[in-house]
């Protein structure tokens, strides 16, 4: 009964029920579409952007098919996805990946959640460099180092203020939300006769999740503040097979193991109210949880149907039913079922000559049907893919398009994703 | 029936491992330390303690009664008292204090006559945390978070709890909102919630003699109505029984509690669950706002070494409720309690 009454007398009577605006930039990177429902997943603060399923991390021309990475090796992210793959590389291969994301939203945080209020999806575009890859061979084995930024944790910042022509009152409200989860992966291979090949590979994770609150008056009022802040760490290992069914077709498994990732969490909430009053009420606390990651297992096959032309199909498996998460000590509410995500794609290589030294171009295309773990409401991207690429000498540069659109949440949200992959081999 | 309380006990001391701990909520109860301190004072005092679930929030987390009585398991013919908390998921200090009178009734039982006198002459229900969504969105999301976790689409969400009981209910756009994004939404129809119908559940099924829903923050005593500024029958009782509240909880701290008819002193609210009881019985029924006194002076901010000097400060005005119904209960017998139940459906 209480609250609303001296809150508003002591605020601004503006805030109840008032419409709250985003941020113009970021909402002006897309126009405004439907606005319905809840995506349970984009609500979760640890929701990767984009999707959930992050594994494996896709490289340029993986992208550029359908995602297809378990069976086909373009360059040293494979190692990543299936490292029975680093025996098909060339003895060295260096590579650098960056990204472009562009990702919709429409219920996160503090947005369409009942603070802040939106009147369609709001976007967020983020560039990185995202993955830094090394091949090479010895003494009868390919190893794979790499690192790779496997999950963003961003969100549109949302904010508000309020001021009055004439007067120096100034109220803002702001939310902020960013983080990241990068993978050190340490990778070998063998092969162990005429068709099979295996690898296996240890991974180190770390990352960090910021959030950010901040509600204030000036010159005099009261200022909140809510900063939560999460340092993520974790170990996983992941193993490969390859098996060369004939001269054309080949068959991939993959599998990553589940484990915890493991957080340093830290939390502050504080009221303080200007003088004379000289309120200062505070609450910080610290804790160890875990997020129980899923088992992952995936499938690929490819085959060259002709001479330039190779199709692959794949299927992953996330285990999302596992999954379990303990934020600031509490079991937290993640109603999840297993998916599988299907990729399939087709690379057809272009053959040219540049400066009289044979180059390859390979243009490839594909599609992913990638469902979501949420149980309710049922929600899935359906992405077309698009690449293409240069091998030239020793040089090798990739580029590929992912093109999403979310269906059955109401939202409609939108994902993209470009890719530019720059290597040398040898 | 063996295997339900043996798995009841087992989670019990599941719970109770968690219990006390420090979470991000430091010495406040969320959700899950709340039901684990409730079983867990259940498991410590078996014979005058019991955890009912009333029901479900919208989000499926139960909502809880505790009833402190001796001969626990019977209902036996004395008066009922009724402490609500929690309506409100910022204000965290209003579960607070009517759990902590449920653990201090337990444990002081045994050695403190007054206390035992209370346990063994009435029936006291606590139903401290009557908005659980709604406090774990607050503790995990935005503190100053006031409604439950309905979403009314469009990215609205929330029903003010405390709007939403039966009696003169969105009678006025002044006392409620008819707006899903108003902080005192009312939503679509009486007990559209969960949490409100449990509430009226359970008093529907008992013989309240006397109740009090906490809130924070005002440092108030407020008695219907709240709908409008007219006076109700009784007022000369109830605002006698408030000022003798307000006495013996400044005699605490020294704090004062001002008192006064809610529609009143304070501001208009439809749909509001003291508004209900009382015209659904005619027992005094109470909202207290808990210090601090405005928001300058932190509002629903309670610094956590105060909890317990709030919870005592508080422990007069309950003691007196407690007190008075057993001084004044004359038993109603089943012909009121039906009659009860038809004025309800009136309203």
């Amino acid at each position: 009964m209480a609250g609303t009454g001296p809150i508003l007398k002591a605020m601004n009577p503006k805030r109840a029920g008032i419409v709250l605006c985003l941020l113009a930039g970021l909402a002006a990177l897309f126009p405004a579409s439907l606005s319905a429902q809840l995506v349970l997943g984009q609500y979760q603060d640890e929701a990767p952007v984009g999707t959930w399923n992050t594994f494996p991390f896709l490289g340029a021309a993986a992208l550029g098919r359908g995602g297809t990475s378990f069976s086909l090796a373009s360059d040293a992210s494979a190692a990543a996805s299936n490292p029975a793959l680093l025996i098909g590389l060339p003895k060295f291969m260096f590579q650098v990946n960056g990204s472009y994301h562009l990702a919709e939203f429409f219920k996160y945080g503090l947005v369409n959640t009942g603070v802040f209020k939106s009147e369609g999806n709001v976007g967020l575009g983020l560039a990185a460099v995202d993955f830094a890859g090394l091949a090479f061979r010895l003494a009868g084995w390919s190893l794979g180092l790499n690192i790779g930024q496997t999950e963003l944790f961003y969100r549109p910042e949302a904010s508000y203020e309020e001021s009055f022509t004439g007067s120096t009152y100034r109220y803002v409200l702001l939310y902020t939300q960013k983080g990241w989860l990068r993978t050190l992966n340490f990778s070998l291979a063998r092969r162990i006769g005429p068709k099979l090949s295996l690898g296996f590979g240890v991974n180190y994770v770390v990352g960090r999740l910021d959030r950010k609150i901040l509600e204030q008056e000036t010159p005099v009022g009261f200022t909140f503040l809510d900063t939560k802040a999460q340092d993520f760490s974790g170990y996983f290992i992941q193993g490969g097979l390859l098996f060369e069914m004939t001269e054309a077709i080949r068959i991939a498994a993959a599998v990553k193991a589940p484990y915890a990732l493991k957080a340093k969490s830290a939390s502050t909430v504080r009221f303080t109210y200007s003088a004379p009053y000289n309120t200062d009420i505070g609450l910080t606390s610290s804790s160890e949880d875990t997020a129980e990651q899923p088992l992952i297992l995936g499938l690929g096959v490819n085959g060259r149907v002709l001479s330039e032309l190779t199709l692959a199909i794949e299927a992953t498996y996330f285990a999302w039913s596992k999954y379990l998460l303990n934020s600031f000590e509490e079991r937290q509410i993640r109603e999840f079922k297993d998916v599988v995500r299907l990729g399939a794609g087709a690379e057809y290589e272009l053959r040219a000559q540049i400066f009289g030294v044979n180059a390859r171009i390979p243009v490839r295309m594909g599609f992913i049907y990638d469902p979501q773990p949420m149980k309710d409401p049922r929600s899935a991207y359906a992405c077309l893919t698009l690449g293409s690429g240069l091998h030239w000498r020793g040089l090798r540069l990739d580029i590929g398009a992912l093109l999403g659109r979310e269906s059955g949440s109401g939202n409609r949200l939108d994902v993209k994703r470009f890719a530019v992959a720059l290597g040398f081999g040898l | 029936m063996k295997a339900r309380n043996a798995l009841v006990i087992v989670l019990t001391l599941l719970l109770s491992a968690a219990a006390y701990s420090q979470g991000i909520n430091g010495d406040y109860h969320s959700y899950l330390e709340l039901e684990a301190d409730m079983f867990a004072l259940q498991h410590k005092f078996p014979d005058i303690v019991k955890v009912f679930d009333i029901g479900d929030s919208l989000e499926k987390r139960n909502l809880y009664a505790l009833k402190i009585s001796d001969n626990v398991l019977v209902e036996e013919d004395e008066p009922e008292v009724l402490f609500l908390g929690g309506h409100h998921a910022r204000e965290w200090i209003s579960a607070e204090v009517p759990f902590l009178m449920g653990q201090y009734l337990a444990e002081r039982y045994a050695t403190d006559p007054a206390v035992k006198r209370f346990v063994d002459q009435s029936e006291i229900w606590i139903v401290p945390l009557v908005n659980p969504d709604g406090l774990e969105y607050s503790i995990h999301g935005y503190r100053l978070w006031r409604k439950n976790r309905r979403d009314s689409g469009g990215g609205d969400f929330g029903v003010d709890l405390n709007r939403n009981y039966g009696f003169k209910w969105g009678i006025d756009n002044l006392g409620s909102s008819s707006n899903p994004a108003s902080e005192v939404y009312r939503g679509t129809a009486p007990f559209s919630e969960p949490e409100t119908r449990a509430v009226r559940d359970l008093f529907l099924k008992k013989d309240f003699q006397a109740m009090i829903s906490f809130h924070s923050y005002s440092q108030a005593i407020l008695y219907p109505w709240s709908y409008t500024a007219q006076q109700p029958e009784g007022l000369a009782a109830l605002k006698e029984i408030a000022a003798e509240m307000a006495r013996r909880m400044q005699a605490v701290n020294g704090r004062t509690y001002e008192y006064g008819q809610s529609g009143d002193a304070l501001y208009l609210s439809n749909g509001d669950v003291t508004d209900w009881a009382f015209a659904l019985s005619g027992i005094p029924a109470y909202t207290i706002e808990i210090t601090p006194i405005d928001w300058a002076s932190g509002g629903f901010f309670n610094r956590q070494e105060d909890i317990d000097p709030i919870f005592r400060e508080n422990l007069p005005a309950m003691a007196y409720l407690i007190d008075r119904a057993i001084r004044d209960y004359q038993p109603l017998g089943p012909a009121a309690v039906d009659l009860k139940r038809r004025l309800f459906k009136r309203n």
